[in-house]
């Protein structure tokens, strides 16, 4: 027999009790961790985002914005495609202020090909890049090569694995980190994998490009504009001196979904922010009924010997229990719900969603962990100075 | 040990509106002898629980001294006090004290618990003081008033104490069960431990080797009971 062991045998003894208040432990635990996930992954989503687009300046066909949703195509990976005049490129390069310019090509899988859904393929120029490559290198140092693609980090395909596009083996030689955009399901290759993937599909009778050759088109153009010039002045440039093109400044992209962002990490803020009070209101309001259910029991433990500084322990010790296994519940009814399902509210909120790393991760359940314990400490602390303070003599004689 | 009270006074403010202020104890004087039975009779509200709970420590008088030896334990602080409970007085509560979520060996064991101490054959040796042996797992609600008031007669001593205060531990037990419970404090005040039994029951007197008896928060002499403080 342990004095130590006499909360646990407490909370043991009032099985419904203890789980009723475990429960609101673990409830406080999952909107404290998973609220401070979900937020640090739409944020995480929306600097992945800005770190992948890399560009100033995003150039697309004029008729481009009218075919598909631009934004989601080149944020989200949409499948989808649009071509232009090759020789645009050479035109963006002599508009004053524009420091880099470098091609991409869109193509989309045939259905059913080669995955389950139609997948975008994004080509990018070798030499010119400055958008994808740097990500890239993050997982594949070398030079991709004819047919080598690289695939996002949701497809299935896994490194050394082949892939059929319009008949063409590609071989995958690296998979991307996750971005927490429909990006990760797309391919990524080089403009001439992209054009022999073109004419591989008009020979298949389904082409994409009707009258021109795959080698007179881009789909688009990245720049970077030059120091000391303002952004949105040479956007304005580019659409004034060159027909048929609309040149979108990519913050202006992001803008919608940064501030759909921040409303979203309003809202879940203000629920972690309820449920936290709520929880303490709840947890303050138990810890006081039961002391006061409890006033006989703690005088007799004071008659036994207990001082009121172990009186206030015991308290505390019941606190600390019900909150640790309310914090392990919580923690892992966040990790199995938020984590796994981060894809599903990528896709119900159709924001960038990028699960924070395992190091944050951790520091967001140190911290759910922390508060928990802490509100649990305060909630009861009061009850526990009722207790240790009762006149053990009257609560003796009120029992009998 | 030699357990003397000096001018000790208890008041207190009855709760409700009037506030009233009631003398629970008035300049009472007393002094307690190792080796010796003390029964304390009193009509309820007399103030002889409010006496017990002074002299055990549990209860700070308004006014007045106790001193175990040259001790004034109401010198001391709560944790310094309370080990000076646990290690010389044991105190068997009005009523059930058992704590219902601890066996009945663990309800014994638990006092010694707060000191670290390891009195597993002790409890073992109480229990079949008490004639609890066959029990010693049970849980107090598989407990008899009787089986209950006896398992805190041995939840009280297992620390070996030098006091033993009892408050009513004959309260609504039967002949055999009363008998049983006061031969054990007899027995155990005979061992060389000061008993202290507060109790309206009065054929407690047949068990004491002084009898004292409070009225209206006064001690009044009766059979040994030495007021006077030597």
């Amino acid at each position: 027999m342990s004095r130590k062991t006499l909360p646990l045998k407490n909370l043991l003894h009032k099985p419904l009790r203890t789980a009723a208040l475990v429960l609101i432990a673990a409830f406080m635990t999952a909107a404290l961790f998973g609220g401070s996930v979900a937020a640090a992954s739409l944020q995480n989503g929306l600097e992945s985002l800005e770190k992948r687009l890399g560009a100033d300046i995003i150039v697309v066909p004029e008729e481009a914005e009218a075919k598909v949703e631009l934004e989601n195509i080149l944020l989200q990976g949409t499948p989808g495609y649009f071509y232009m005049d090759k020789s645009v490129q050479e035109k963006l390069a002599a508009v004053e202020g524009v420091e880099l310019t470098s091609p991409q090509y869109f193509l989309v899988s045939a259905n059913a090909e080669c995955c389950s859904v139609q997948v975008q393929i994004m080509g990018f120029d070798e030499d010119t890049d400055f958008t994808i490559k740097p990500w890239l290198k993050e997982t594949y140092s070398g030079t991709l090569g004819e047919n080598e693609i690289i695939v996002g980090s949701s497809l299935s395909t896994q490194v050394g694995h082949t892939l059929k596009l319009y008949g063409v083996e590609c071989k995958a030689v690296g998979k991307l980190d996750a971005t927490g955009t429909g990006l990760d399901t797309a391919i990524y290759t080089t403009n001439d994998t992209v054009r022999t993937l073109i004419r591989a599909s008009q020979e298949k009778g389904i082409g994409v490009l009707a009258k021109q050759s795959p080698d007179d088109v881009i789909s688009s153009v990245y720049i970077k504009v030059k120091d000391g010039y303002d952004i949105a002045e040479v956007a304005g440039n580019i659409n004034l001196s060159i027909d048929g093109v609309e040149a979108v400044r990519t913050r202006s992209m992001i803008t919608g979904t940064a501030d759909r962002l921040s409303a979203i990490s309003g809202g879940i803020n203000a629920a972690r922010l309820a449920v936290w009070v709520l929880a303490a209101v709840i947890m303050t309001a138990a810890f006081s009924v039961l002391a006061g259910v409890r006033r006989r029991e703690f005088a007799i433990l004071r008659t036994i010997g207990f001082s009121r500084r172990q009186l206030g322990a015991e308290v505390l010790s019941e606190s600390g229990m019900i909150c640790a296994a309310g914090i392990a519940a919580g923690l892992l009814l966040t990790s199995l719900t938020v984590f796994p399902f981060g894809r599903l509210i990528e896709q119900r909120t159709g924001l960038p969603y990028l699960s924070p790393g395992l190091l944050s991760s951790s520091k967001f359940a140190l911290l759910a962990a922390a508060a928990v314990l802490i509100t649990g400490a305060l909630s009861s602390a009061y009850s526990a100075y009722r207790l240790s303070r009762a006149d053990t003599g009257n609560i003796l004689r009120e029992g009998d | 040990m030699l357990i003397r009270a000096e001018k000790l006074g208890k008041s207190y403010t009855k709760k409700g509106r009037s506030g009233r202020i009631v003398r629970a104890l008035q300049e009472t004087d007393i002094s307690l002898e190792s080796g010796k039975l003390t029964v304390i009779f009193g009509r309820s509200g007399s103030g002889k629980t409010t006496l017990v709970n002074i002299l055990s420590g549990l209860v700070r008088p308004t006014e007045g001294s106790v001193f175990y030896g040259d001790k004034n334990i109401f010198s001391m602080n709560d944790g310094e006090l309370s080990r000076f409970r646990i290690k010389n007085i044991g105190y068997i509560p009005q009523g059930q004290s058992a704590l219902s979520v601890l066996t009945v060996v663990e309800n014994v064991l638990l006092p010694a618990s707060l000191i670290g101490k390891d009195s597993a054959a002790e409890a073992e040796r109480l229990l079949e003081i008490v004639g609890l042996t066959e029990l010693r797992n049970a849980y107090p609600n598989e407990l008899s008033g009787g089986e209950l008031r006896r398992l805190a007669v041995a939840r009280a001593l297992i620390n070996k104490p030098a006091v033993i205060f009892a408050d009513e531990p004959t309260n609504d037990l039967d002949d055999e069960n009363t008998r049983l419970v006061l031969d054990l404090l007899k027995k155990t005040a005979a061992g060389g431990a000061a008993v202290v039994v507060v109790t309206h029951e009065q054929s407690a007197a047949a068990f004491a080797d002084v009898i004292c008896r409070m009225d209206g928060g006064v001690l009044t002499e009766e059979k040994g009971c030495k007021r006077d403080i030597a």
